[in-house]
């Protein structure tokens, strides 16, 4: 067996024999079970073994060829796996209890193996035109054929397509540095083309515009799902991308644009953030954040270990999934999205204080995930740039203080602390979920060391 | 030398279509120009076969696109209808299209493919980008990323002659013409 037909054609296959499953609720069921069926399966198996293997585990190939190009999944790749196919059984559960006209259960499994396979492409070019249709896949999964405001999905549409000629065209330069070596000359064009269609796949600024116009169109459960396995990937790609070209790697201007890039999506990021009246938007500036918080992990690399960036993408996943998957549980009683309309105090507190727990997240404040890279990053910053350092230092500061006017406000209006104790199954689930995260994240090493092998591939990157 | 003056003056008269005309039927049309205009062209470098794949994609997704607004009923409209937004379109184009004519021996340069597929392609990528941001409607930004993509597809396929890419690309083409029927009324939607 091959790994990339077990782990990409095989979900893909799933997800297509799943439409066919008429009644909801059992499709749902299958959805998760497949995913966790995927993720655990991991465990067992073991890619291109050096020495011998224990009788239980089973043994696959890591390259698989079609129509002349190669799908790489190896031995480095398996946590990349395992994050993707759990994310894809806890969203399918949150989703369970929430569902209605859901896409993404079952074609998220189609989406999550399509950028699996940008990844896993050699050579590199290959990744955007994959991640493009994986673009255009998302769109029926994250609105409905009737939505009347289409201002951010045709922009989204827009400018993750435009992405595509840069990456095919800086594609074509790298590919020819590596037969000739490569002139200054070049070397700026193919870093301006890739830099081009890294921005716009990513929602850099300033092409950030249909972002916060998404979150008012779709629904968050949704946009949250897609976006963050797509910003991730892209990420993922990004850093296969400078791992796999030497001249890119010593080119320190890049590292600097980054980081420029980075502290400008940081800030304003967290003015959205702290300025914001709805909590739909305060996601949306979120991700801007978050993007810049992973640009910024990339930028200080020259003068840092690449596991800061691993640890950002932890946290990128942990604030990620409770902003979002909070609306829901805000949303089925029918409060709106307002932070006036919330004003009551009857809204449901475990989901608010996982919002918070996000935010807190995102801050960097101690007992969250978010504490070490920012505290990293702070500490590399504070020798390499002082207006960096102060940039995003202020950044996490507004952050902080619309944690703090949450948290004020969820104290002023619930008279009743009895809310926080569960009573559905749904409401059980998320306070089980939450619970577990806040351990994991008091005692960190575990998650910290499971998405650190994230980068155990990019062993050019992390010498 | 003569034909190729043909070729970029028929691109011209293309773009103008998909750029100004009033009703989806002539913008079509003008796409599907487009898109033989691009076959020709990848013909003097690409075997029959594999340009053909082009422009039998393209044209399958004008079909999709055109099954889709069926619905909408505008066969009284008039060919062209001068109002301040098609004069603004086509000035702005015209900017575009000046600065392309400038600059295109430059691009040349870094770009090492015939200087008529060049031009053609830039001058094709300008007229889609324009025509999808200057509009809001779902229908019009999937006709500019269709002519975007007409446009890079001439440049990169004088680049590169793969046949993996131009599957992928003709796949894409015919799911972004999907998406527009996923989003156009259904007679349902329009009775309601």
């Amino acid at each position: 067996m091959r790994a990339p037909i077990y782990f990409l054609a095989l979900p893909a296959a799933v997800s297509l024999l799943l439409l066919v499953v008429h009644r909801e609720q059992l499709r749902y069921l299958l959805f998760i079970a497949a995913s966790l069926f995927f993720a655990i399966s991991t465990f067992i198996i073991r890619i291109d073994p050096a020495g011998d293997t224990v009788f239980y585990e089973i043994v696959m190939n890591s390259e698989y060829f079609f129509l002349g190009r190669s799908f790489i999944i190896s031995e480095d790749d398996i946590s990349l796996v395992q994050i993707v196919y759990f994310y894809n059984a806890i969203w399918g559960m949150f989703a369970y209890f929430f569902r209605k006209y859901d896409r993404i259960i079952p074609l998220g499994l189609l989406f999550s193996a399509m950028l699996l396979s940008a990844y896993a492409v050699t050579p590199f070019l290959y990744a955007g035109l994959i991640i493009s249709l994986a673009v255009i896949l998302s769109i029926p999964l994250l609105v409905g054929h009737q939505n009347k405001l289409t201002n951010g999905i045709t922009r989204y549409l827009l400018l993750q397509i435009l992405a595509l000629p840069f990456i095919l065209l800086a594609g074509w330069f790298l590919a020819g540095g590596e037969i000739t070596p490569v002139n200054p000359e070049q070397l700026v064009q193919a870093a301006l083309l890739l830099g081009l269609g890294f921005i716009l796949w990513l929602g850099v600024f300033p092409f950030h515009s249909w972002v916060p116009l998404l979150y008012r169109e779709a629904r968050t459960i949704n946009l949250g799902y897609i976006l963050q396995l797509l910003i991730f990937i892209n990420f993922l790609i990004v850093l296969k991308f400078i791992d796999g070209f030497s001249w890119l790697r010593q080119y320190t201007i890049y590292f600097q644009a980054l980081l420029l890039l980075g502290a400008i999506m940081e800030v304003l990021g967290a003015l959205g953030i702290l300025f914001q009246r709805n909590l739909k938007d305060i996601n949306a500036y979120a991700l801007l954040h978050l993007i810049g918080v992973m640009m910024t992990s990339l930028g200080v690399y020259l003068f840092s270990e690449g596991t800061v960036l691993a640890h950002t993408f932890l946290v990128f996943f942990v604030s990620f999934i409770f902003m979002h998957i909070s609306l829901e549980y805000i949303d089925v009683k029918d409060k709106g999205f307002h932070i006036s309309s919330l004003a009551a105090g009857d809204w449901y507190l475990p989901a608010m204080a996982g919002y918070v727990y996000g935010l807190l997240s995102l801050a960097g404040i101690p007992l969250t995930f978010g504490f070490a890279p920012t505290q990293r990053i702070y500490q590399v910053l504070a020798n390499a740039n002082q207006y960096y350092f102060w940039a995003i230092f202020i950044s996490k500061l507004a952050i902080a203080i619309t944690s703090m006017r949450f948290i004020k406000r969820i104290f002023h209006n619930t008279k009743d602390f009895c809310q926080l104790i569960p009573k559905k199954t749904n409401e059980w689930f998320f306070v089980f979920f939450l619970l577990i995260v806040i351990i994991a994240a008091i005692f960190q090493n575990f998650a910290y060391n499971w998405f650190g092998q994230l980068i155990n591939g990019f062993g050019n990157l992390i010498q | 030398m003569v034909f190729n003056n043909v070729l970029i003056f028929a691109t011209y008269f293309a773009l103008i279509m998909v750029l100004i005309t009033s009703g989806w039927r002539f913008k079509l049309v003008g796409l599907a120009i487009i898109y033989l205009i691009s076959f020709i062209v990848i013909l003097q470098i690409w075997p029959v076969a594999l340009a053909s794949v082009k422009l039998i994609a393209g044209w399958m997704g004008i079909i999709l696109i055109s099954a889709s607004q069926y619905t909408q009923g505008d066969e009284n409209k008039p060919f062209l209808t001068i109002d301040s937004q098609s004069i603004f379109r086509l000035l702005i184009a015209a900017l575009v299209w000046i600065m392309i004519t400038a600059e295109a021996s430059a691009f040349n340069e870094w770009l090492p493919i015939p200087y008529t597929n060049l031009y053609l392609g830039l001058t094709i990528v300008g007229g889609g980008l324009i025509y999808a941001s200057v509009n809001k409607q779902m229908f019009d930004v999937i006709l500019g990323v269709l002519t975007l993509l007409a446009g890079f597809d001439i440049i990169y396929s004088s680049l590169e002659g793969s046949a993996l890419v131009t599957g992928i690309f003709a796949i894409m083409i015919i799911l972004i013409s999907l998406l527009n029927s996923y989003f156009s009324p259904t007679s349902e939607d329009m009775v309601n």
